[in-house]
This record gives C-alpha cells, structure tokens and sequence, in this order.
C-alpha cells in the first residue's frame, strides 16, 4: 500500500494540531456551554426488582405487554396506527406495530422496501405536525432519529440485494434506491417549502446558528448516502447538469431539426425509440428504459398542471408546484444529456438515464403529496 | 456519574481527541477560528452527553459523527445548495467547494499539503471516507457510522476513492 510521499503527506497532516492557550480555551468554552450535571439521577427503589429494569429498559414492550395483559391489545394497536409523534400510542406503532409487520418481510428487496416506505412514513407525519404548526424540538428529534434508522436499515438492505446472485440484482437495487432517493428528496422539499411559509423553530435555530436535530438535513444525506454506484462512478459531471441546459451537440441536433427548445424534442417524441434501437447501435433496455422515462416525464407534467393543491395556502402551493418544476427540468435535462451519450458512452447513458428517473419520480411525489395536504387536517 | 467522574471522563477524552477533531474540522472548512468554534460546538455536545449519564461506548465515532454533521450545516448555512448553485457548480465544483489554494492557509509541509489538495480533488464520496481511514485511522464501520452509510459502502468507496487518488496524484498506492 505504501507510498512513502503519502506516509510523509500523512505524518504532516497530523501534525496539525490546536495550541496549548487554544486547547484550554476550547476546553472551558465547551463544559460552559451546558450547565453541570447534579449530583446525579437518583436510583429509583423499584428498580432494585428485576422485572421493574426489564421494564425500564424495554419500556415500549412494556407497555404492549401491558395491553394485552388487560385485553385491550388489539384495540390498542389498530387505534395506533394514526397516531402521531407525541402522541402516547405513537411508541406503540413504531416500537411494537411496526417492527412485528416489519418481521415478516425477510428477503433484502422486502426489507429495503419496507424500510423505505417506514422512513417516508415519518416524513409524512412531520408533515402533518408541521403544517398544524406541533412540530416541536421533542417531536422533530423523535422523528429524525427514526428516519435515520429506516434509512440506515434500508441502505444495508440495498447493499445486500446489490451484492446477492440474481444476475439483475444491481438493477434491481438501483430501482429502489431511485424510487427511495426520489421519495426523501421530494419530502424534504415539501418539509423546507412548510418550513419557509410557517418560519419555524428550524429557520429560529438557524438564524442564531444552533444547529437542532434536523428531519429535513437528515432526509437530504440519507438520500444522498444511497446513490447507487453507477452514478457515483461519473460524478461529478453528471450531478450538476444545469436545469435547461442541454449538451451542445444536442443543441445541434436540435437546431438542424426545426426544434428551437431542445427539451420539446423529448416532450414530443423520444430521442431515441425502440425503433432506432434495431440499428444495432443503442441497446434495447435502454431504448426501453428510456422511452419509458419520457412517459413519466410526460405525465408528470400534464398531472403537474392540473393540480391546484387546493388544501394548502397559495403561497405554499406555489413554492412547491415551483420546486416541482424544477425537478422536472432537471429531469429533462438529465435524459437529455442520457439520450447524448447513449452512442459510445452507455455507463454515463445509464446513470443519466437514473438520475433524470430520480427528479421526475421526485416531481411526481411532489406534484401527489402537494394534492394531498391539508392544513390543519390529521 | 457524579460531576467529578464526568469531568475527568470528558478531559480524558478531550485530551485524546480534540486535535483530530480540529483537524477534521479545520481541513474541511479552512478557517482556523471557525474550525475551533466547530471543536468547541461538538465537545460542548460530548459534555452534555456525559454530563446527562449517558454511555459513551465510542466517543471517537461519536465525536467524529457529531463535528461532520456541525460542519453541513455550516456549509449549508453558508451556501446554500439550490439550482441555480448548481449550474455553477457544471465545472465541478461540489458541495464542498474545492479551492485550489485553500490549503495555503493551514501550516501543512509540501507533502502533506500535496495530500490535502489530492484529497479535495477527490470526488465528494470518497473524500471523507479516504480521509477518515488512512489520516484519522477510522475503521470502515466506525466511517459508516459517521456517513450514515454501511461499512461496506464504506470499504467500496475507500477502494475507489484510492484508486482515483493514485490517479490524481501519482502516489504509487496498491
């Protein structure tokens, strides 16, 4: 492994350190920041029996113990399942409910999706407390540190169907990482979207520079922390494709064929069709993948138009219809630059090809969770 | 924990960890003052951690998870990523922005500077896993803890992210 300009390179870097007046001072600022601890918790006498510590230590299995004990467990549970965080059923739907649902799902591609589906679930009840204005500190802590699990568990999930026999694993992998990725960028745009119209304690924290536990930050890196492989191999180039701005051989083609905006080439008839596939010259899965991408692309954009978001304020409505816009052209100019590099560069086609899906599958969510939102609604 | 074993636990971890902590912080955003405010917000995090009773089976990898997240949020704060960031960032500018002549300001010798550069040049991924394995000596499930990604995730990117180095670099690396 060893490259002694690299070990030096190494040795210099850790020499970098804090000067002694700075270390100290460091040292006081930090233990002043919070106040000292008391004498320390006070040890509770029940705790002296051992059924009282297995209760205090599993307290949310505790307490479905205890319904059932009582007999009224399955009430419990299916009055749960609306509950939200804060409420006192809610450590029953997600300590107990959940994961007993959550146990039957064994395979990987079963665990990835539930985990998936269980993380965007948390996003959507931050929503609903958000938009009642009850997503206090307490509750947003709870939330993000359950989305974190899901989303932990589920990226370990991906990582096993990725890596298992079948010979379509890795697509199959990339396909829920994009549905998944898509589904947390979308809800946390519609979180920042209530944040902004609302001025929450987030925007407080921000603008005096405390950083909180932070569902929407926290939506953000988990998404970003499952970007398959394949688009990780042709970053950064592929990234950060300006919205609107198509390749310049595109452009070309573009011109020579009467289209003054590229992106209506895509809106009006695919690039490449299943029809040009048959040259031999761009594979049939992607022709395929990508004739279907401009479906999505396509409906999204008529459903984008006739939403009116009619539960919400107008000026939330319009910064979420706008954030859906901009996926949506970024999606269109990321199978733009796909449909560019499909002849000769089919792993940068490919990742194209996935990374536009992500903002168009994102622009959907987007368009459908903007429709269902209702202020002041449970 | 009474007040006194909660100090000398904290001082003793403070003693450890705080300059790989600074230099974590430091590498990454460049600015002496702000990386020992960075320090100071996640120890004053370990202390209230401590000081509440809470166990602290790995504080490297908590340290280390608390500061990266402290240092998001402070890019986050300081510029924002929206779309219009992004078409600037078509020249391969990322999230972190990487400047050329940002490791002048820390007191580093040539190779050691030379490494800093060739890691920011790394894509964004391997970055802090490369970092965080070969100068803070991390383990792959340690790094994962800290990303919010798996350990094996972890171990594809450091391989990756090495190979792109010796490319970048020149460093014969196996």
């Amino acid at each position: 492994m060893s490259d002694p300009r690299f070990d030096k390179g190494i040795r210099d870097l850790r020499k970098l350190s804090m000067t002694a007046s700075e270390r100290t001072r460091i040292f006081k600022a930090a233990v002043a920041t919070v106040s000292a601890p008391s004498s320390g918790r006070v040890e509770s006498p029940w705790n002296s029996l051992p059924f009282s510590r297995w209760v205090g230590r599993f307290p949310a299995i505790a307490i479905a113990g205890l319904a059932l004990l009582v007999g009224v467990g399955t009430g419990l549970v299916s009055a749960s399942a609306g509950a939200l965080p804060g409420d006192a059923l809610y450590t029953i739907k997600v300590g107990v409910v959940e994961p007993v649902r959550g146990a039957f799902a064994q395979a990987p591609v079963g665990q990835a999706k539930l985990h998936a589906a269980l993380a965007v679930r948390r996003l959507t009840e931050a929503e609903i407390l958000a938009l009642n204005g009850s997503l206090d500190l307490r509750r947003e802590e709870q939330v993000t540190t359950l989305l974190d699990k899901h989303a932990r568990a589920a990226a370990a999930a991906l990582d096993e169907v990725r890596n298992g026999d079948e010979p379509d694993a890795a697509d199959r992998a990339d396909s829920i990482a994009i549905a998944f990725q898509a589904d947390l960028g979308a809800h946390a745009q519609i979180l920042e979207a209530i944040d902004q119209e609302r001025g929450s304690h987030q925007a407080f924290f921000r603008d005096v520079g405390v950083p909180q536990a932070d569902v929407v930050g926290s939506a953000q890196m988990n998404a970003e922390a499952i970007t398959p492989p394949r688009i990780l191999a042709i970053r950064p180039s592929s990234l950060k494709l300006a919205a609107g701005s198509a390749p310049a051989p595109m452009a070309d083609v573009a011109r020579s064929t009467g289209f003054a905006e590229p992106a209506m080439m895509l809106m009006t008839a695919p690039v490449v069709s299943t029809e040009a596939a048959g040259s031999g010259s761009i594979s049939p899965a992607f022709a395929k993948k990508y004739d279907s991408l401009a479906t999505l692309i396509d409906r999204t954009a008529d459903s984008l138009a006739q939403t009116d978001f009619e539960g919400i304020s107008e000026s939330l409505a319009m910064s979420i219809r706008s954030r859906a816009e901009s996926s949506l052209a970024e999606a269109r100019s990321l199978a733009h630059r796909a449909a560019d590099q499909a002849h000769g560069y089919e792993d940068s086609a490919y990742a194209s090809l996935l990374e536009a899906e992500r903002f168009a599958r994102e622009a959907a969510t987007l368009a459908e969770t903007g429709s269902s939102l209702r202020t002041g609604g449970r | 924990m009474n007040t006194a074993t909660a100090h000398a636990r904290f001082a003793e971890i403070y003693a450890a960890e705080a300059d790989a902590i600074f230099r974590f912080c430091l590498i990454r955003v460049s600015d002496r003052e702000q990386a020992l405010d960075l320090v100071q917000e996640t120890f004053a995090r370990l202390w209230q951690s401590i000081s509440a009773g809470k166990e602290m089976t790995n504080a490297r990898s908590f340290l280390f998870t608390v500061a990266h997240r402290l240092i998001i949020d402070w890019y986050r704060k300081k510029k924002p990523v929206s779309l219009e960031s992004m078409s600037d960032a078509e020249t391969g500018e990322t999230y972190e922005p990487v400047s050329e002549s940002a490791s002048s300001d820390l007191e580093l010798e040539s190779e050691g500077r030379f490494l800093v550069d060739s890691i920011r040049k790394l894509g964004e991924s391997y970055r802090q896993p490369v970092y965080l394995r070969y100068v803070e000596g991390l383990s792959p499930p340690e790094i994962g803890e800290v990303l919010g990604i798996s350990a094996n995730a972890v171990s594809v990117r450091i391989n990756r992210g090495l190979e792109e180095l010796r490319k970048l670099s020149g460093y014969s690396l196996s």
